[in-house]
């Protein structure tokens, strides 16, 4: 799938000399991938499909084998939970059944079996249980590690030990954590608050599931159809996805 | 008076469809946008109609032919029923009132057209959407700084599909430009080839790596030139 190519010989092949900080700069290469990729996004019919293209220009690839529950993708991998297993690029592992949440953490991420309601740590094609003392229902997860839980109406994150960080007010629907904020519902409206309690605010109704989809992406699963959110500081904006009315 | 009544059905079944006027957001159209397209009848329709709403392309270039995410996003298609009821103005598309679509990564004309009308339509059916050719857009660009190795890594896309040149300035702490010139490469011919095998309009992703003898470290940013046919992009950018 990816193209590549190199200039070495018909391009730079400059010296160019900073005498004063002993520096050489020798030769430029350049490497271009097929397409610049988003991520990967779970399809209105369960199938794991990559996003291809740039923000508001995007292509959808085909779909992947087989059926999966709920995904989540970084920069460097991504994980989907099928009934009875978590597929990653370099295999599977056997899981407990129904969706997940997962949240992933460099090459390691931690997963709540909804159905079970048990947590694990994924690693290289295994699975470690965690003895988490959260009450509640979870909502999400992030590095930390932190939990979204809801109890008696109230969205919290808490630490493993059910430590209270923080509540997240008006969170009426499904909460994300990311590294650098928090989306929620509220009012049928889609709220992105970062640390500095700085607030973007994106009207769409009916907002069913939220999920990674790649590194600056969020998958947002609604009523009328399937959307990707940026949310690189600066750039935050809602996009359709194609192919994608449910 | 039978002969009269007939008479009036088939002069009525003879009037066409109002052109229906077309909006598509009141700012100007450029590439990797996502609008929505309404359209509405500037007088009654005479009668229930129905058809199809149709995108095509004509791109500037002669690299490719067509851009594949130019398509209306719900659907993920180029084609889309419409229709509009007796006595209405309001013209539902894909049983909605609007359309989303999407422009594209390359310069051209995005044809918008009604087809599948049986009682035909008055005008031209056929509204031009004009995507002007402009300076490469850089979605993301970063500078990094590796073991011997600086890495600049660029992804965006040149909707003329003419880039290929690119000026590097390296600069220490203070700002000052290390070197006596700026460093330039001509990519031109392996940018065609990439655009031309893709086929999928003009976004890339391109790593530009420049091995280093010396402390790297006493490089702190790079000014980054990129040419099209359209201008010239700059970025300022800092090595992490």
């Amino acid at each position: 799938m990816r193209l590549h190519f190199s200039h070495s010989s018909q391009s730079l092949a400059r010296v160019a000399q900073a005498f004063s900080l002993c520096l050489v700069l020798v030769t430029v290469t350049a490497h271009a991938q097929s397409l610049p990729q988003i991520g990967e996004m779970l399809d209105a019919a369960g199938s794991m499909r990559p996003v291809f293209g740039v923000a508001g220009n995007f292509m959808v690839g085909p779909p992947r084998k087989g059926r999966v529950l709920s995904a989540a993708c970084s920069a460097r991998l991504c994980l989907a939970k099928t009934d009875s297993k978590i597929l990653s690029p370099s295999g599977s592992v056997p899981a407990p059944a129904g969706p997940a949440l997962i949240a992933i953490q460099d090459d390691t991420a931690v997963v709540y079996f909804q159905q079970s309601q048990t947590l694990a740590r994924w690693r290289d094609n295994t699975l470690t249980p965690l003895n988490w003392n959260v009450r509640g229902t979870l909502l999400s997860l992030r590095a930390g590690p932190e939990i979204a839980v809801r109890r008696n109406n109230r969205v919290s994150i808490v630490r493993p030990d059910g430590f209270l960080v923080a509540d997240i007010p008006g969170a009426t629907g499904p909460v994300l954590l990311l590294a650098d904020g928090i989306l929620l519902v509220s009012q049928q409206k889609l709220i992105f608050r970062r640390p500095n309690a700085r607030e973007l605010r994106f009207d769409l109704p009916d907002v069913e599931t939220l999920s990674a989809l790649g590194e600056h992406y969020v998958q947002v699963r609604a009523r009328g159809g399937l959307y990707a959110l940026r949310t690189e500081a600066g750039s935050e904006q809602l996009y359709m996805l194609p192919g994608t009315s449910r | 008076m039978i002969r009269l009544f007939l008479f009036a059905a088939l002069t009525a079944a003879a009037v066409p469809l109002p052109s229906p006027i077309l909006d598509f957001g009141a700012t100007p159209l450029a590439s990797s946008q996502q609008r929505t397209l309404t359209m509405r009848l500037p007088s009654p329709s005479p009668f229930t109609a129905s058809g199809f709403l149709n995108l095509t392309f004509q791109a500037d270039t002669t690299l490719i032919t067509d851009d594949p995410a130019i398509l209306f996003l719900g659907t993920g298609t180029r084609v889309l029923p419409f229709s509009v009821i007796s006595g209405g103005t309001q013209v539902l598309i894909n049983g909605q009132s609007g359309a989303t679509f999407q422009t594209g990564t390359t310069s051209g004309r995005i044809l918008v057209t009604l087809t599948g009308i049986p009682q035909g339509i008055t005008g031209d059916p056929t509204t031009v959407l004009t995507i002007p050719a402009s300076a490469i857009a850089l979605d993301t660009a970063t500078a990094t700084r590796l073991s011997g190795e600086l890495d600049v890594s660029l992804i965006g896309f040149d909707n003329t599909l003419t880039t290929g040149v690119m000026t590097f300035t390296f600069r220490d702490a203070a700002g000052l430009a290390i070197g006596a010139s700026a460093t330039r490469a001509d990519f031109t011919g392996a940018f065609a080839a990439y655009f031309t095998k893709t086929k999928a309009g003009s976004a890339f992703q391109a790593l530009v790596t420049f091995p280093v003898n010396g402390d790297a470290s006493l490089i702190a940013s790079v000014d980054v030139e990129l040419a099209s046919a359209a201008g010239t992009t700059t970025r300022h950018l800092l090595f992490h």
